[in-house]
């Protein structure tokens, strides 16, 4: 990081401070170099049993709020497409539950504890035991996923087909509703397109080309001024009669007070 | 400071060489004490509590030297703060804001020809704690602007305002009549 600005690095070359930071920078005395044998044994005794917490640096705070702001909008865009999702499936009216909210929220919730965990890093290496936030659960292969599962797993498979993306939770259920890694392929060939068994149209328009006519010019008519009726007046019909229940209180207030107040004021 | 070799050196403690871990550790456990020391009297306790975490991380640990410091430093720091909540608890004082603790000056001409490093630490303790704890950073742990900000959580112009402060009231200390042999305008290029 390059900055003109001044700071220590600039005021060191002061004579007057040249004292006071040599005598801080001084070689280590005998007693400073005490005391190695119990990180010795500490480092022996963690050489036999490896602690499994990751311990990196601190990240910046200028990452984690990157990654915070990524989070949310990331976390936006899913509830967005569940949403739309959502309209799409009720308007096609497919039996199937959407379970795209379960898996937007999946989604979201993700880098929000992923940014816990990186916070939380002084506690994991402290204790030397890593605290996951949360597993993910993946989209619901037997619902309204199935045809984006089965879409996905196509692709990864005509690539060949290993590899991490085989491996994931998404792939898990989608086997798992398949009755099967292997049965995939077939059960997949029997999910439909979720636009296709609703009233939807399918396959393109029979007629091409342009519109024979196209409005050209302005309109003929254009409404202009105010409009000719106003509403004026009281509303025609007024609700009538008296109210046919009276509000009663439910606790009359005792009449007399049960206790008076005595002595002067 | 290790330097050119501190890739391997950390590569072959982190593959279990002992002699390796221990250049690790005297290069950095003086500068760690020095720091530690704005604590008070628990400094030795709370370097030998950080090395026992840094020693739980030494395999999984990334990075370059700078990285290896600060990364030490922040932990010491933690484990500073840790102690200084357990003393204050303890010994029900109230809230302080920092674990660094002050101390006051006893008298104005202890400033002598050749300081020992004792007493450069208490007269930076003499310091706000925020300008001790930026001045021993940068200077005896040789942390960057940005890594120090980061340890303290103030802005890197935070940093650079708190040493600067810092070291001119350790000029102050060191030479309380003002006279230095540029005179009176050497410091004044850096504000």
């Amino acid at each position: 990081m390059t900055d003109p600005r001044p700071d220590a690095s600039s005021s060191v070359d002061d004579p007057a401070l040249a004292p006071v930071l040599a005598a801080l920078t001084a070689p280590p005395s005998a007693r400073e170099l005490d005391g190695y044998a119990s990180t010795l044994s500490a480092l022996r005794a963690a050489q036999v049993t490896p602690a499994p917490s990751p311990s990196r640096r601190r990240p910046s705070m200028l990452a984690t709020l990157a990654g915070a702001k990524l989070g949310a909008t990331i976390a936006g865009i899913a509830v967005g497409l569940g949403g739309a999702a959502t309209v799409v499936y009720v308007s096609s009216n497919v039996a199937h539950t959407p379970n795209s909210h379960a898996s937007a929220s999946a989604t979201s919730a993700t880098p929000a504890s992923s940014g816990a965990s990186r916070t939380s890093d002084t506690a994991g290496a402290r204790t030397g035991t890593p605290t996951p936030q949360g597993t993910a659960v993946g989209p619901d292969a037997t619902g309204a996923a199935a045809h984006g599962l089965c879409t996905a797993w196509k692709a990864v498979a005509a690539n060949g087909g290993s590899g991490k993306a085989m491996d994931s939770v998404a792939f898990t259920n989608l086997a798992k509703a398949a009755g099967g890694a292997d049965k995939i392929a077939s059960w997949c060939a029997t999910v439909t397109a979720p636009g296709a068994s609703g009233e939807h149209a399918t396959g393109k328009p029979s007629t091409k080309g342009k519109p024979a006519t196209v409005p050209t010019g302005k309109p003929a008519t254009v409404p202009t001024g105010k409009p000719t009726t106003v509403p004026t007046g009281r509303p025609t019909t007024q609700p009538a009669g008296k109210p046919t229940v009276l509000p009663t209180p439910t606790a009359t207030p005792p009449v007399t007070p049960s206790t008076h107040p005595t002595g002067r004021p | 400071m290790i330097g050119a070799e501190f890739e391997s050196v950390l590569a072959g403690a982190q593959s279990g060489d002992e002699a390796a871990f221990a250049r690790l550790w005297r290069d950095l456990n003086p500068p760690l004490l020095r720091y530690l020391s704005l604590g008070g009297d628990a400094a030795d306790e709370v370097a030998a509590e950080t090395w026992l975490t840094v020693v739980r991380g030494l395999a999984t640990f990334r990075g370059d030297e700078m990285a290896w410091r600060a990364w030490v430093f922040t932990t010491a720091r933690r484990r500073a703060v840790d102690a200084g909540r357990k003393r204050t608890r303890s010994s029900r004082l109230s809230w302080r804001s920092s674990w660094v603790e002050p101390v006051v000056a006893d008298c104005d001409d202890e400033v002598v020809d050749a300081l020992s490093t004792e007493e450069a630490i208490t007269l930076v303790r003499r310091l706000p704690p925020l300008q001790a704890e930026v001045v021993l950073l940068r200077v005896v742990a040789e942390l960057s602007v940005s890594e120090v900000a980061e340890l303290v959580g103030r802005s890197p112009g935070g940093v650079r305002v708190a040493a600067h402060r810092g070291l001119q009231a350790l000029k102050k200390m060191v030479d309380p009549k003002g006279v230095t042999p540029e005179g009176p305008g050497t410091l004044r290029g850096v504000t």
